[in-house]
């Protein structure tokens, strides 16, 4: 199984593990989630999708980072595939934020592919997604339980920023009783055994975040 | 030589150029009237001196002028897929992500433009022993979507298998487990 770490107690460093998830708690209070990599040039990056259209690759939050037990050289090609999908990203400047992704893929230019009845991607399915492209399985998303009355308070914490027609296809999803899965499980998955169901990843996420809000105090 | 993208300069005269590449700076270049120069391989390469190309200075009686040649581009199959070269290049450096990106890049390029034929041929041409495993699971995953439309992946696919179990045995199953 994986571990997660804080960056203080063990950097990330690419040569050793060359990608990794990483969570934070944003200044808003909410969970958010991304990818630690080495970029084209050997710079650090950090993918990670903010909202619609917004994918960034800096991470300028406190660092909890998480690397699946998955063997190196498929963490180094997963790492490819964030240089490929930031690069489609530089040319194109969309990236639909959606919960219902369908287990939703990248192309081989690293274009997001939706199938029918798929709107988008999160911080978290863009990290299962990810990973998935190097053949790393990292959840069994048939045993996500429907939460729709924690989905619900979610989306009023955000219906300030959100456009009209936006938050109506994300509230329609929740409705429709979407299996969300939450940022915090997308990196707490990585420190479970592959690849992970619910209970355990509910667990997993659990310990990471009182931990993460227990540095946020002391720290 | 391999002459897959080359320049042909207009003017004679004398270039002098530095460019931010990190294994390879250029700090002058002669050029003669007609000049064609080449370049070994179609990845980093050939990006490279595509971006010489276009952005050479000239010094002119002590004047810095920017000008830019003529880029020529070959179009026959075996030039097509000198890139190839380039993966071994930075393999037998162990410069592993560079091999992943221009396998990544390359491949990507032919699947979506549905060279699917090219892309077999890529495929076949591939030396296996000259690879390391990453870029093995690289040419793996990457071409496991168009799996349908790759006559040569099945193969691909044994010879990576062999591969691996060969280098990495107690490892091998894992590697290929979701990229069949």
């Amino acid at each position: 199984m994986g571990v997660a770490q804080f960056e203080e107690e063990a950097p990330f460093d690419h040569r050793v593990v060359p990608l990794a998830a990483v969570l934070t708690r944003t200044p808003h209070g909410n969970l958010h989630a991304g990818l630690l990599y080495r970029g084209e040039n050997g710079e650090r990056c950090a993918l990670h999708l903010g909202w619609q259209d917004k994918l960034y690759d800096r991470w300028d939050f406190q660092v909890l980072w998480a690397a699946p037990d998955a063997e190196p050289e498929l963490l180094a090609l997963a790492a490819g595939h964030c240089r490929l999908v930031w690069a489609e990203y530089q040319k194109t400047r969309s990236f639909p934020y959606a919960f219902e992704d369908r287990g939703a893929s990248f192309d081989a230019e690293g274009r997001l592919v939706l199938s029918d009845g798929a709107h988008g991607m999160t911080c978290a399915t863009i990290i299962v997604g990810i990973f998935h492209r190097a053949g790393i399985v990292l959840v069994q998303r048939d045993t996500w339980p429907i939460r729709k009355e924690l989905d619900l308070k979610f989306l009023e914490s955000v219906r300030n920023f959100t456009p009209p027609q936006h938050f109506e296809l994300l509230r329609g999803e929740v409705e429709a009783g979407v299996q969300r899965l939450h940022p915090d499980e997308a990196v707490a998955a990585c420190a479970c055994e592959l690849p992970a169901a619910f209970p355990a990843v509910r667990s997993e996420s659990d310990a990471l975040v009182t931990r993460l809000d227990g540095r946020r105090r002391t720290g | 030589m391999n002459p897959l993208i080359g320049f042909q300069l207009q003017t004679p005269t004398t270039a002098a150029a530095s460019f931010p590449r990190r294994d390879l700076t250029v700090s002058s270049v002669a050029i003669d009237p007609g000049d064609t120069r080449f370049t070994q391989g179609a990845g980093e390469d050939a990006q490279y001196l595509d971006l010489l190309s276009k952005i050479i200075i000239f010094d002119v009686g002590g004047t810095k002028v920017v000008r830019t040649a003529k880029i020529t581009v070959a179009k026959s199959k075996e030039h097509r897929l000198s890139w190839i070269d380039d993966v071994y290049s930075f393999v037998a450096k162990s410069k592993t992500d560079a091999a992943m990106d221009v396998l990544l890049g390359h491949l990507n390029a032919l699947l979506t433009s549905s060279e699917f034929e090219l892309c077999d041929s890529a495929l076949r041409s591939l030396d296996f022993k000259r690879l390391d495993v990453t870029a093995m699971v690289t040419v793996l995953s990457i071409t496991r979507p168009a799996s349908s439309h790759l006559k040569a992946r099945a193969e691909v696919v044994r010879d990576i298998e062999k591969a691996l179990h060969e280098r990495v045995p107690e490892r091998a199953n894992r590697l290929l487990q979701n990229l069949r």
